[in-house]
């Protein structure tokens, strides 16, 4: 590739006409939105927050230089920090994998010659169109303790179900069970993916004498690692992220057990006017967030298998 | 990097089965989407025709002062579209009609200067945001021992000016409550109500059981609230004393003999003998109660307004507010319930009775310009003093007038059987100490500290130290700044 | 690997030889249970939202009568009526917005050749990965600078700016499987850039822009943390907003708690229905541009 642009390039040089040039202008001007969007948007904000988070701000006296301040509190100093890194990590360690594999597993069976496909494939998805904040006050009403769908459904088991959002030890699982409820989501994807895997390998493998196991597993699997891939990553920055639910449903309790990062930035920003603290709170959650993504791709990219292509018809 | 070329015509092969396919169907569809906004709009219209309200005097909600979210209602209670001032903060409940009378009787006084008074929910993080977008309202009612962290970060006007000016006696308020409003020798404010807090039981319910009169000290009532409580298994079905509910979380160290802070209100004053034998007495109670999961997955079943838990008797004794009275009156007048000083420690029974007070001040935020200010001041004068909208809200609302002269005032008096009560509690009435970080301190440190504790995550001797030494550094932070500002 | 779309898949199937055994129907079982403990949270808010108020407590799920009751106390209670216009504005601006401009942006990434196109196109998609909570404060900050707090602005603009690498990408994705020979006799005829983007491409690409305006509506309709952020005015608030006002004040009042909550998931549910082909299109798109 590179080779064959160096050569383009020479043979492009000496043809700067007045045409390439205003073909050059109306490019720029047809995605300048897109420029001026990110540029105001994303990449100054982020230079700025850099300064907030080196300062004391509360939005109506100007900025107050106190250096390296803010992140001495947040490392030394601030306990709920580290409370609210455990409370998400928890959450992300148990929301993102099982949703993951659940999600997977209901393509799976989605994948099968089922009658009224697209009729189940709806009902499977339909929580992942509910706006969050009337799927939250749904759940609200799910999860209480008396009268709540959950514990009376567990009570026909016969179990007493604990009191769910009310409980420190509950709470999280009953926000990771919620979350499991929008696998849909991630459903739709696996399920085109899979019916994107050309029928000759199966019946290639077939030939070969292979199990269904066996076809799972070399087959479906790899074909489908680099979906399942980009879901894990994409799960993995959206629930370091979770806001909307802990913010509705329990207000980060109780005693803390649902106080998630971006909840807690959230409200050293809007409710105690520390700008400067939320920007680094912000920057560390950034480099958090990186780290974790270049891991999960040092870690897992090797094994995600790239070779299709091939059986496009 | 071949496969990234494959990828891209994979989707390429996508997008143009998507536009074969959606060409071809693209007049179905539109007519689908057509269909699905014709119906929703006219199922919202007819919604709305079925059921918008008759009048705008359904509205709901404990008006409490005390706590953090006492929620209005988010509409405009009165005033036009082009009213001059914009008043954030109006209340609901019992606390709408008052002061929508009030508001529109001074509309129709002052054409020139017409306030439009708008409920705003979680008032104070959304001030704060307005007046940071520099669009802050014209006239607000806040909490006041919230008025210094305010007045510090520049949010409200000094009025200092404004009062000398026009002469105002600064000693018709409970001195309590106009000291409240003041920070370094300024007047940001002038109070509006004021509120304290006894011990309301339902006395149905006790003398059904041959209780003559309710319990005078801590340890009588852990017991009777033990006695009274009633649980179905694991469940409560009764609470008999709830030491943690109502609105009296930082009452009991004040109970005890304690103070807050200490030092000028730059150090926290709760890690010792006092502040551990109170959260261990608070604890017991939490305990026989069933622990603090029990008791929310209680309070979830209490209902609102007329069935509120203290007249169906779900509750039966707890500490709370003086406007709890406004509610009875409305809702509840059949209910025997009587109030009592709060319990406090053998020891301490003998310095007589204690109560807490708090309550709401009327401000003028800052960035708004001297002509809207100047009428702002008058409205707000009107509003705080004029003995109409005081008694209107202090007789409808139960919502005590923080003027001593119209608390005495016998229509306030003879408005409700506990006023009188109450009004007499004053002289004992503690208030929370000022310092910059009102908000914090309060509501994020010392209201929730117990909870530590009830939950098990920390003894009672760590919670106090842990909470204490969080104070020291939010205190050490909010003193910092307001010096340097 | 060959993307389905609803028609091809049909084709998939017919050519799957899956032996119909027992491991078959034990698999359709708990699909469709599976199915009912999805199901069951909706059909219970619906269930709730109809009981009349002394039931809402009771085991039975069933109403002994419906009744509309709470949806009439829901909006007694909160001005559902204002909130729905509002997020209906917002909305539609926003998707307006976002239609425009992604569609720009995209043409200019799929048919105008101009230095740099493709590590700048490469540079948007990896902006998709930029956790959003990072600018959440300092653009706040722009925003207050501009004045534009307690105004719908900081709720539109964005969307007039590109309104977010996955609109982009997914126009670009689909301008570049138009056929070439169309705009090139437009340029014979003298049309300009503008004009064949707006006269030709616009037209050809129904699909993918009903696609892109959906998903930016239901964007815009289930934004809660914008909202939150720059209204304060309740006069302004959207519909999610209102929904958590109501739940903070109304938190245990489960009958019209349930009908509010109803009638803010309701229209999305709808028109998921209603064109769920243009949802699983875009879906399956973002979800395999890995």
């Amino acid at each position: 590739m590179a080779a064959m642009s160096a050569d383009a390039a020479r043979k492009r040089r000496p043809r700067i006409t007045r045409r390439r040039v205003m073909e050059n202008v109306t490019g720029y001007l047809f995605i300048s939105p897109w420029i001026v969007g990110f540029l105001v948007f994303t990449a100054y904000p982020m230079l700025i927050s850099i300064y907030y988070s080196l300062t004391s701000y509360n939005v109506l006296r100007p900025p107050e230089w106190i250096g390296l301040e803010n992140y001495h509190e947040l490392f030394f100093e601030d306990d709920r920090f580290l409370t609210t890194l455990f409370n998400t990590a928890y959450y992300v360690a148990f929301s993102v994998p099982l949703g993951l594999v659940l999600g997977f597993l209901v393509a799976l069976l989605l994948n099968q010659k089922i009658p009224f496909m697209p009729f189940w494939r709806t009902v499977y998805y339909l929580p992942a169109v509910t706006p969050i904040i009337a799927s939250s006050v749904l759940w609200i009403w799910v999860l209480e303790p008396n009268f709540g769908l959950l514990n009376r459904a567990l009570a026909l088991v016969g179990i007493d179900g604990p009191g769910w959002l009310t409980s420190p030890a509950w709470s999280k699982p009953a926000l990771i069970i919620m979350s499991l409820w929008g696998v849909g989501g991630g459903m739709i994807i696996y399920l085109a993916g899979l019916q994107g895997i050309p029928q000759q390998l199966y019946e290639a493998a077939a030939v070969d004498g292979a199990n269904s196991w066996h076809k799972f597993w070399h087959i479906t699997i790899p074909m489908m690692s680099p979906v399942l891939f980009f879901n894990l990553i994409i799960g993995i920055i959206a629930s370091f992220q979770t806001f909307t639910q802990a913010y509705v449903m329990t207000g980060g309790g109780p005693v803390d057990s649902t106080m998630f990062y971006v909840l807690y930035l959230w409200l050293n920003a809007f409710d105690y006017f520390r700008m400067g603290y939320a920007s680094a709170m912000a920057w560390v959650l950034f480099i958090i967030i990186l780290v974790i993504t270049l891991l999960t791709f040092r870690v897992i990219a090797p094994r995600v298998y790239y070779e299709f292509g091939s059986e496009r018809g | 990097m071949s496969h990234e070329t494959d990828k891209q015509n994979e989707i390429y092969e996508l997008v143009r089965e998507m536009r074969r396919e959606g060409c071809r169907m693209t007049r179905r569809d539109v007519l689908r989407l057509g269909a699905f906004a014709g119906i929703s709009l006219a199922g919202i219209a007819s919604l709305v025709e079925a059921c918008a309200p008759a009048g705008g005097n359904q509205s709901s909600g404990v008006g409490s002062s005390g706590g953090k979210k006492s929620g209005p209602q988010p509409t405009k209670i009165a005033g036009g579209e082009n009213a001059l001032l914009t008043y954030w903060g109006a209340w609901g409940g019992t606390a709408l009609q008052p002061e929508k009378q009030s508001i529109e009787k001074w509309n129709k006084d002052h054409p020139d200067m017409q306030v439009k008074a708008l409920q705003i929910a979680d008032i104070d993080q959304k001030f704060l945001v307005a007046v940071a977008g520099r669009r802050p309202p014209d006239i607000i009612k806040l909490d006041r021992f919230m008025l210094p962290g305010y007045a510090l970060s520049g949010a409200i006007k000094d009025l200092t000016d404004r009062i000398n000016a026009d002469k105002i006696d600064v000693k018709q308020w409970f001195s309590a409550c106009m000291n409240e409003t003041k920070l370094n020798g300024k007047y940001y404010g002038l109070p509006w109500n004021t509120d304290d807090r006894g011990l309301w039981y339902n006395n149905e319910i006790l003398s059904k059981a041959g209780v003559k009169e309710p319990p005078k000290t801590t340890d009588e009532i852990l017991r009777m609230g033990k006695e009274f409580t009633q649980k179905k298994g694991k469940r409560l079905t009764r609470i008999g004393f709830d030491g943690y509910g109502g609105n009296w979380q930082i009452g009991w160290h004040w109970a005890w003999g304690g103070e807050w802070l200490k030092d000028n209100n730059r150090k926290a004053n709760w890690n010792n003998e006092i502040g551990e034998s109170w959260l261990s007495w608070l604890q017991e109670n939490r305990k026989y109660l069933g622990g603090p999961s029990t008791i929310d997955a209680f309070g979830k079943t209490f209902q609102g307004e007329s069935q509120g838990p203290y007249w169906t008797g779900q509750i039966v004794m707890v500490m709370d507010g003086s406007w709890v009275a406004g509610d009875w009156k409305k809702y509840a007048q059949k209910v025997d319930m009587g109030v009592a000083d709060a319990p406090r420690p053998q020891d301490m029974v003998d310095k007589g009775p204690i109560t807490w007070s708090g309550g709401f001040a009327f401000c003028i935020p800052e960035g708004i310009d001297d002509k809207k200010a100047d009428a702002a001041w008058e409205f707000i004068k009107y509003y705080c003093m004029d003995a109409d909208p005081v008694l209107a809200m202090a007789t409808q609302a139960g919502n005590m007038p923080a003027i001593e002269k119209l608390a005495r005032d016998d229509r306030y008096l003879s408005a409700n059987k506990f006023n009188k009560k109450f009004v007499d509690l004053m002289p004992h009435s503690r208030f929370r100490d000022l310092t910059p970080v009102g908000n914090e301190l309060w509501f994020d440190i010392i209201w929730p500290m117990p909870n530590d504790v009830f939950y098990g995550k920390k003894t009672v001797k760590q919670a106090l130290a842990d909470s204490e030494a969080k104070a020291n550094k939010v205190l050490d932070r909010g003193w910092k700044e307001a010096e340097r500002g | 690997m060959a993307v389905i779309t609803l028609r091809r898949k049909s084709r998939a199937r017919s050519a799957t030889v899956e032996p119909r055994g027992l491991g078959h129907y034990l698999a359709f079982l708990v699909l469709v249970l599976g199915a009912l403990v999805v199901m069951a949270p909706f059909a219970w808010l619906i269930l709730t939202s109809l009981k009349p108020e002394n039931e809402v407590l009771n085991l039975n799920p069933i109403p002994s009568h419906f009744t509309f009751q709470n949806y009439k106390d829901a909006f007694t209670l909160v001005p559902f009526l204002t909130f729905t216009r509002n997020s209906l504005f917002i909305a539609i601006i926003h998707m307006a917005g976002v239609v425009t401009t992604s569609s720009l942006v995209g043409y200019g990434f799929a048919r105008i050749r101009f230095w740099g196109r493709e590590p700048l196109f490469i540079f948007v998609l990896s902006t998709m990965m930029l956790p959003g909570a990072v600018t959440l404060v300092p653009v706040f900050i722009i925003w207050r600078n501009f004045n534009l707090i307690d105004t719908y602005w900081p709720l539109i603009v964005p969307a007039w700016l590109g309104g977010g690498p996955f609109y982009i990408f997914l126009m670009r994705q689909f301008f570049r499987t138009i056929p070439g020979e169309l705009e090139e006799s437009a340029r014979i005829d003298g049309a300009s850039t503008l004009r064949i983007w707006w006269q030709i491409m616009m037209p050809l690409s129904k699909p993918a822009v009903t696609t892109i305006a959906i998903f930016s509506f239901m964007e815009s309709w289930n934004d809660f943390i914008g909202p939150l952020i720059y209204l304060s005015d309740t006069s302004l608030f959207t519909l999610p907003l209102g929904l958590n006002q109501f739940v903070s004040q109304h938190g245990t009042e489960w009958g019209p708690l349930m009908a509010a909550s109803a009638m803010v998931a309701f229209p999305m549910i709808v028109l998921f229905l209603v064109a769920q082909r243009y949802f699983v299109q875009g879906i399956v798109l973002t979800g395999l541009k890995g």
